[in-house]
């Protein structure tokens, strides 16, 4: 594989494969579905730091790693439902590799993707193998032709805050754009070819914050969720002011759960409200044949995150 | 030359062959000694397992929290290795029951879970407080006086959580491993 070692963005060219932490594309190349060219920018300068004042709003460098992300007393302090995710997917060894722009822009880690004897949309192919094949794993919200979840817990803490993320092109996009409304199987997110992500950045932190994150898994740790969800409640008085529900494991994008937020805005924090707002989890859900046992893992994997926010918030 | 045709070149070889049947003398073996002896006096190595079993009935997730052994195996030449042997078994033992599965596509028969990151064994975090006890007697009649432990150790385990988890939900799983969507289909009423 022909590597170039950039020393400034413009090194970034339009075919290039960006190789920063490498967790998810050393593992891309050796199977060969990625072939390079690889363009190395981890020794890019002013992409590595965590900046931020008082009660301002806070920038992440794309190449801050996840363990540096949670390790973070600024992020663990203020964006708590940030620090979570940051300190607890995958095991301690990726979260020392891994940077913020890698994980926003890892690509699917479907097992039809990643196989090297076998076609998708994403590599070539005309269809989703997934979708009439093995998708025990799959989405329950099926928004697109690609039916693998979208892999970054990351991505959830970073929608429950409204962060921006800026570009070598562009500044201040809604996170949620990076990854559009999941119709296009072709690829894992919206940069351009050439376009790099250079910073995200959190808005200014909210007092009476309350914030969980809940990751169904089989093993204690190393193991892509089969639901995860980020929660987190405003709450300055005695009703909900403001709420986000995240969940992540069902959807080949980071979904974010409108239709709870609504139910949970204006109300106590009561378990009956808490209830009512976990089983509006499966509103719109479209569960492939072999996925349906997600849709109570949905509703259960709400409904611990809202509990535990109020609880330990 | 293509293989089809350095195949036609070789002359056929057959590779099947018949086993015979199983016989009085079975348990008739040459020891390592060169002896011949025969293990039916105290036949066979055995071994209990009891298991204490978390499971999460809201998500699914079964945790084992501790294993007590008991192992009827003969002299421990190396005690230290014996134990730590048996513990390597029991997190093999959780990984039948609750973890390793082989993910094939239903058209080809393609193997999906080419590597660890699919194909899931249990972690540190997965490992439960283990208690052993080695009865150490019985096998005297063998030089030694030490048996296998192996695959003794290793069978039970998984049949241990598999009986905790009934004890726990009062449902039987009759399907491995024991995922998280099972047992939630298991525990609807």
């Amino acid at each position: 594989v022909n590597v170039t070692i950039a020393t400034s963005a413009r090194d970034i060219t339009a075919d290039a494969e960006i190789l920063a932490g490498g967790t998810d594309l050393s593992e891309r190349l050796r199977s060969g579905v990625t072939t390079g060219p690889v363009v190395d920018i981890s020794g890019l300068p002013g992409l590595d730091s965590i900046g931020g004042a008082g009660t301002g709003p806070t920038t992440l460098g794309a190449l801050v790693t996840v363990a540096a992300l949670g390790a973070n007393d600024r992020i663990r302090r203020d964006y708590p439902a940030l620090a979570a995710p940051a300190r607890t997917l995958a095991t301690p060894q990726i979260r020392a590799m891994a940077t913020l722009g890698g994980a926003l822009c890892q690509h699917t880690r479907c097992w039809y993707y990643r196989h090297p004897d076998l076609r998708c949309f994403k590599t070539g192919g005309d269809s989703c193998p997934a979708r009439d094949g093995n998708h025990r794993f799959g989405v329950a919200f099926d928004l697109g032709p690609c039916v693998h979840p979208h892999p970054s817990s990351i991505a959830l803490g970073l929608l429950a805050y409204d962060a921006t993320f800026s570009t070598t092109t562009r500044q201040d996009v809604p996170i949620g754009e990076l990854w559009g409304d999941g119709s296009d199987p072709t690829r894992d997110h919206g940069l351009a070819a050439g376009e790099m992500l250079t910073r995200v950045t959190l808005p200014a932190a909210t007092p009476s914050e309350r914030s969980a994150y809940v990751r169904l898994v089989s093993r204690a740790w190393a193991e892509w969720p089969l639901v995860e969800c980020v929660a987190r409640l405003v709450l300055p008085h005695h009703l909900i002011e403001q709420a986000r529900v995240c969940v992540g494991g069902v959807a080949n994008i980071p979904l974010r759960l409108v239709s709870i937020e609504q139910e949970l805005i204006g109300r106590p924090p009561t378990s009956s409200t808490l209830t009512a707002a976990a089983d509006r989890a499966i509103d719109g859900a479209s569960p492939l044949e072999q996925t349906r046992y997600k849709l109570p893992m949905i509703v259960a994997t709400v409904q611990d995150a809202l509990e535990r926010a109020l609880a330990f918030g | 030359m293509s293989w089809r045709e350095i195949a036609a070149k070789v002359k056929p070889v057959s590779v099947t062959a018949r086993r015979g049947s199983n016989g009085a003398f079975d348990l008739l073996g040459k020891m390592p000694s060169g002896r011949l002896a025969v293990n039916l006096a105290r036949p066979m190595t055995s071994a209990v397992y009891v298991c204490a079993v978390v499971v999460d009935t809201r998500r699914g997730a079964v945790k084992v929290d501790k294993v007590w052994g008991g192992f009827a195996v003969g002299r421990l030449v190396v005690p230290a290795l014996a134990h730590s042997q048996v513990h390597g078994a029991i997190i093999q033992g959780i990984g039948y029951a609750l973890h390793e599965e082989r993910h094939v596509d239903p058209h080809t028969g393609t193997v999906l879970s080419l590597g660890l990151e699919e194909y899931h064994l249990p972690g540190i975090g997965d490992t439960p407080d283990v208690e052993l006890f080695f009865h150490d007697g019985g096998f005297e009649h063998i030089k030694g006086g030490a048996a296998g432990l192996a695959e003794v150790s290793t069978i039970p385990a998984a049949a241990a959580v598999g009986n905790a988890v009934f004890h726990a939900t009062g449902h039987r799983y009759r399907d491995l491993p024991m995922r998280p969507d099972r047992i939630l289909e298991g525990l609807e009423p």
